[in-house]
């Protein structure tokens, strides 16, 4: 097994609040890991965390040998980790392709210069990353809504949208934040296929979810956090069944 | 006693702060109107638009609790009716709002009570001689009364939030307004509340002041009420005993530097600005404060349109202006062509060297508003000090020419002739600088904090053109700039500079346009649509904040040049707030975050001046023109908050 990223004793602290305690976090090259965890265990925290969002208090965070702990949300996305939001954060007054087209913003070389003559550098690289957004759109399936601003999008479209931007990052690792949170199950079974076609590309994911049928179907291995901390990892089968995960999520059998 | 009366209108925007999040700037000039109306109830007569007026000659115990009822009243109307319906709106558009009340209120008193100063009546307190106390220190009867008014006001304020009805629901809706109204809080009556008594609280201290220095002035109200804001931000917005410190504080700062500060007092009003960028960017929660209040919510600069239904006529029109300017959309080659051929053609076709110049005045403000576009419309960020690069371009080639090359080197303008065209290049570099030292103390400031900390830079850069006599002579301003010219053929002629200035506005023009179709304008707008979602798409903000800044204070030190050369004379008058506003009104006006809207909103505006003087009325009261300037600025912002193009908003890639 590659190890892509390896994260090791990370604490986020709010003022005396432990929101994550000294967790570690193994991910495997191309796999879907999938974090889950009752409300307010740390897994937005940490998600954050691992995008430069929040600062660790402490632990390191690993990513193909380089160390990201401590940088800037803009440098972590050009090491590597691109990411969707649980609560929906499109660039509303744009349209859905420039949504696209700001995701792959850390790919665009051309100079000032470039950019006030018109070089046909510039216009390769504009056209280039046109047409590759273009795709992604396809992809997650709003190609025909390209025109349209992403904040007149259906809800459902919005949620497709947030991981066609975040895939335009060409990331090696990507946090999906409840990518199908507010989904009936048939759409919920789209987006489904769509990660496992984003695995099928190369990708390793990092899945938050809190539909256990869901990951179930998707993703190899499972961490759990309760209260903050690492409650046990593992491959799903040896998750689901374990008692502290059913205590943490169903209370304790009397 | 000075600090007795910023403490008080502290108290005025602390309150509505508090509750509602909202920097009323208007506060500064109800301050004004309190001291006007009660100075008018005290006189025999006064002369209203001209007219003489009698008036009841009220001794001053009834007619100041008069005037500050009176100005309740406004403060609540204004409520009502300016910033109730921008309730939901981002945060833009209300302050946005709060600047043009504050200009139509200025404006409307200067053509109401004239633009001269009105001086305090006598009465019976004044003219007590001074108390002596300790044998050597002397007080006027009058600062006695002034503290103990303060005092008791103060108090009685805090009594009232402490322990009435709606003053419980007063600190509920500042915690939690949605929680406020589901417990039966009626939220509507509980602003009204806040406005109604910053409002008294701003127009008792306006009166104060006026007694304090015996006279009343329709701009009076804008430097206490800054300096009341600056207090009010050094206590901590949202607290009262922070307000009544914070107010102390800075008065006793002022005088202290002011007494024992080389050259303190010319720089006297530059202290309280100087203080708040300091304060601003090390302690921005204020001294009794919390941090929460840094925090502007993203999205939409000024939000997608009204959210109420407009009658039919009104939506048709919209749909009208806004189908023919998408016809006339810039970028179709063909158009560009057409356009660029009749804007050419003007030059030779205008005889009228007085239209040329309005001409000139519409080229040289849409580029200024271009500039400023680049930092608030494609951006989103509110910046009130966006003169100071205006004033950085003009000042640099004036002090080149005239007074380093003619006055000390002795060579004629017209041998170094080639200058005028390095300074333009020179002024915008050096104001792109200065864009990206005034830009980097702002990049964690947001929303109110960062237009109160951008106005306290313009302001300072003022005051320094204006003391820094050496440098830049002072108020009297530099004289004798030349005109440009091109080897030994003058363009002074109108015909000439309008060309200059139309080429320099196409360069401008395609090259914000350029910078904006492209991953560089996708950067601005999703700082401004969403910060923290762009930062987590590898956008490096601050970067391309401060770009922004650097871009449009380039733009502003261009136009600086040619401004100073056109105009051939440069003056601190030429760089005030006003300006300011009224270029973030242009904007405004043609629609925020698109390309052709600065230059609509500038050939509207200067259009409206001209038919303006026609109208005897207005021609009598000059001023009215801007007080319909303030009013304009409030209707759009609540009828039309995206400008009148807003339809040609501009594609983000590049045209294919």
């Amino acid at each position: 097994m590659m190890e892509l990223l390896k994260v090791e004793g990370l604490t986020v602290r709010f003022g005396g609040l432990v929101a994550v305690k000294s967790v570690n976090l193994s991910i495997a090259t191309g796999s879907i890991q999938a974090l889950i965890g009752p409300n307010g265990a740390g897994k937005s925290t940490l998600v954050n965390a691992l995008t430069g969002m929040v600062r660790p208090s402490g632990g390191t965070i690993i990513l193909k040998g380089q160390a990201l702990q401590g940088l800037r949300p803009h440098q972590i996305a050009a090491a590597g980790i691109c990411r969707t939001f649980q609560n929906i954060r499109l660039f509303g007054g744009m349209t859905v392709l420039e949504n696209a087209l700001v995701g792959a913003h850390r790919h665009f070389k051309s100079s000032l210069l470039d950019l006030v003559f018109q070089s046909s550098r510039m216009k390769n690289e504009e056209a280039k990353w046109v047409s590759a957004a273009a795709e992604e759109l396809e992809f997650v399936g709003i190609a025909r809504h390209r025109d349209t601003l992403a904040s007149t999008l259906p809800y459902g479209h919005q949620r497709r949208l947030e991981i066609a931007r975040a895939l335009l990052s060409k990331p090696d690792l990507l946090l999906l934040d409840e990518p199908m949170a507010g989904m009936n199950s048939a759409e919920k079974d789209q987006i489904g296929k769509i990660i496992k076609l984003i695995q099928q590309r190369g990708i390793t994911i990092l899945l938050i979810e809190h539909d256990m049928q869901i990951i179930r179907e998707l993703s190899e291995r499972v961490t759990v956090l309760h209260h903050g901390e690492t409650l046990t990892e593992g491959t799903v089968q040896d998750v689901f069944n374990h008692v502290a995960v059913k205590e943490a999520y169903l209370g304790r059998a009397a | 006693m000075l600090g007795a009366i910023y403490a008080l209108t502290a108290v005025a925007y602390t309150l509505v702060y508090g509750v509602v999040q909202l920097v009323n700037f208007a506060f500064g000039e109800l301050f004004m109107l309190g001291a006007f109306i009660c100075i008018s109830l005290m006189l025999p007569s006064v002369l209203l638009f001209g007219v003489r007026v009698t008036m009841p000659a009220l001794p001053l115990i009834m007619a100041a609790p008069l005037a500050i009822l009176f100005v309740g009243l406004i403060g609540v109307l204004m409520e009502r009716f300016a910033y109730r319906p921008l309730r939901n709106a981002p945060r833009l558009a209300p302050l946005i709002v709060a600047i043009g009340l504050s200009v139509l209120l200025q404006s409307l008193a200067q053509s109401i009570w004239g633009a001269e100063e009105l001086s305090f009546p006598e009465f019976e307190l004044s003219k007590l001689p001074p108390l002596v106390l300790f044998g050597s220190i002397h007080v006027n009867v009058m600062e006695i009364v002034v503290l103990a008014v303060a005092i008791v006001s103060m108090v009685v304020l805090t009594i009232f939030v402490k322990s009435t009805r709606l003053g419980r629901a007063m600190r509920a809706t500042a915690e939690d307004p949605i929680a406020a109204r589901l417990v039966g809080i009626s939220i509507d009556r509980v602003i009204a509340a806040a406005f109604l008594i910053g409002s008294l609280f701003a127009a008792l201290a306006g009166i104060l002041y006026a007694q304090a220095y015996g006279f009343a002035n329709p701009t009076m109200g804008f430097l206490p009420g800054f300096k009341a804001l600056i207090a009010a931000v050094l206590g901590g917005i949202g607290s009262i005993p922070g307000a009544a410190i914070g107010g102390m504080l800075l008065a006793l700062i002022e005088t202290f530097g002011a007494g024992y500060l080389p050259n303190g007092s010319a720089y006297r009003d530059a202290f309280g600005f100087g203080i708040l960028i300091l304060l601003l960017m090390f302690r921005p929660q204020g001294l009794l404060g919390r941090r929460e209040l840094n925090e502007a919510p993203a999205g939409s600069l000024v939000g997608t349109g009204s959210s109420r239904q407009q009658p039919q006529w009104y939506e048709d029109a919209v749909r009208l202006v806004g189908s023919w300017l998408l016809r006339f959309n810039p970028g179709k080659t063909v158009l560009t062509l057409g356009v660029l051929s009749v804007a050419v053609a003007a030059a030779f076709l205008i005889t009228s060297d007085y239209w040329l110049r309005i001409l000139i005045f519409v080229l040289t403000y849409g580029l200024l508003a271009s500039g400023l576009n680049i930092v608030v419309g494609f951006t989103g960020l509110l910046d009130l000090g966006f003169v100071a690069f205006w004033a950085v371009g003009s000042y640099l080639t004036s002090i080149l020419f005239v007074l380093v090359l003619k006055q000390k080197l002795g060579i004629a303008p017209a041998d170094i002739w080639w200058l005028f065209y390095v300074n333009l290049l020179l002024g915008g570099c050096l104001a792109a600088l200065l864009g990206i030292a005034l830009g980097y103390p702002t990049l964690k400031l947001r929303g109110d904090y960062l237009a109160i900390m951008t106005l306290g830079f313009g302001e300072i850069i003022r005051i320094t053109a204006t003391n820094w006599i050496d440098l830049t002579r002072g108020p009297m301003g530099i004289r004798g700039i030349p005109s440009p010219s091109l080897f030994n053929f003058s363009l002074g002629q109108p015909r000439y500079l309008y060309l200059v200035g139309l080429a320099l506005a196409v360069l401008i023009f395609a090259c914000i346009g350029r910078l904006v179709r492209s991953y560089v304008g996708r950067a601005w707008v999703s700082i401004r649509e969403n910060e923290s979602a762009a930062e987590a798409m590898g956008v490096d903000t601050p970067r391309y904040k401060l770009f922004a800044y650097a871009s449009g204070g380039f733009v502003g030190g261009v136009v600086g040049v040619f401004y100073a050369h056109s105009q051939q004379y440069v003056s601190p008058l030429s760089f005030t707030l006003f300006e300011n506003i009224l270029i973030l009104m242009l904007i405004v006006m043609g629609g925020l975050g698109t390309l052709i809207g600065p230059f609509i909103g500038a050939a509207f505006w200067i259009i409206f001046l001209q038919v303006a003087q026609d109208i005897p009325f207005i021609q009598s009261h000059p001023e009215l023109r801007y007080a319909l300037l303030g009013l304009a600025l409030v209707c759009l912002m609540i009828y039309l908050p995206q400008g009148v193009a807003a339809k040609a908003r501009i594609k983000l890639t590049v045209p294919r």
